[in-house]
């Protein structure tokens, strides 16, 4: 069989456009700074640009995709930067079909969100994916049942961090 | 918030589309926004440290000295070089494990090994350096204890710098891993 880069280059370009939202989503809840974001997002591109060639079928391609990203966005070094803490006021999501109300909450969720710590970001993305707990402990490598109890947990301290 | 809004808040869409030509820029490692500010730092360091090489035997008298002072210096230089590419080769694979477990527990061992071996090279690197500008050179006493005790500060102090940094990095990694216990 041939191997064909050129191929493999637009069928990734497509992957990473159908999942740029989730990407996104990430490098938000990993970094404080637009520039820092931006730094992962691209980051994380290339990672995967790495692994896509050898990346075998074996999982589901949406779960060789979190564990990249989520492994990126924890482990990669990060540029020295200036201690300022920043935070854009501006929301972060698409003009289409959003209400003000709309956004304010999901601001609100996002805020909750970004106050959690690495693992419970990691774990309660998935979840929010509509991942399985089969495909949660797949990605991150706890246990299947421990999973369940580590989201009860993580669900908890979003609500107390929203009230 | 109920169940059902965490999941739907979560799924409103973003704006932050790519185009096809921002996606093959990013796939890039001459365009890796972390590795490019660590190839720049390499680059000056072999530079700057050929150079050095290339002219230290005239310059610095490496010819009045023993063949073996030489080859300490050029291996401990040399040392230094192959130690930050290898780390440049780490910086590179933050990736490395079936699922992030996996990939968190050998990122920490990985990094101790790697902090363990930036401490043991910057000694090389120093005592290298010191042993062959200071080779050749009559101290008395005095200024022999002086000059010692105040390279002996240095280094420490450089160890312990070293060390507290890596020890920060490796803990920060161990604090995700606890995480997922």
């Amino acid at each position: 069989m041939v191997y064909n880069k050129d191929k493999d280059k637009s069928d990734f370009i497509l992957l990473i456009n159908q999942h740029s939202g989730i990407i996104h989503k990430i490098c938000r809840l990993y970094r404080d700074r637009p520039e820092d974001r931006q730094d992962l997002f691209q980051e994380i591109t290339y990672q995967l640009w790495k692994s896509y060639t050898s990346f075998k079928g074996e999982s589901k391609i949406s779960t060789w995709l979190y564990r990249i990203a989520f492994n990126t966005a924890i482990s990669a070094f990060r540029k020295k930067s200036p201690d300022l803490s920043y935070t854009s006021e501006l929301p972060d999501l698409a003009d289409e079909q959003v209400n003000d109300e709309q956004t304010a909450r999901y601001e609100k969720l996002f805020k909750a969100l970004q106050k959690l710590n690495d693992a419970d970001k990691a774990i309660i993305t998935l979840y929010l994916e509509d991942l399985s707990y089969q495909q949660i402990a797949e990605v991150s490598g706890i246990n299947e049942n421990y999973v369940g109890v580590k989201i009860n947990r993580i669900k908890t301290k979003i609500q107390s961090l929203i009230k | 918030m109920e169940e059902n809004e965490l999941k739907s808040l979560w799924k409103m869409p973003t704006p932050d589309k790519k185009t096809n030509e921002e996606i093959i820029y990013m796939l890039e490692e001459k365009h890796h926004p972390v590795l490019k500010e660590i190839r720049t730092q390499i680059t000056i360091e072999i530079v700057g440290f050929s150079a050095f090489l290339l002219c230290y035997f005239s310059a610095f008298d490496g010819a009045t000295k023993p063949f073996y002072i030489n080859l300490i210096l050029i291996f401990s230089i040399l040392a230094s070089l192959i130690h930050n590419l290898y780390g440049y080769r780490l910086s590179n694979r933050p990736v490395d494990g079936s699922d992030i477990l996996n990939s968190l527990k050998n990122g920490i061992r990985k990094t101790k090994i790697y902090g363990f071996r930036s401490i043991i090279n910057r000694l090389i690197f120093t005592s290298g350096l010191m042993l062959f500008f200071s080779y050749n050179i009559k101290f008395t006493p005095s200024k022999f204890y002086l000059l010692a005790g105040a390279i002996i500060a240095i280094t420490l102090i450089q160890i312990i710098l070293l060390n507290k940094i890596w020890k920060k990095r490796v803990q920060k990694l161990k604090e995700v891993l606890v995480g997922f216990e």
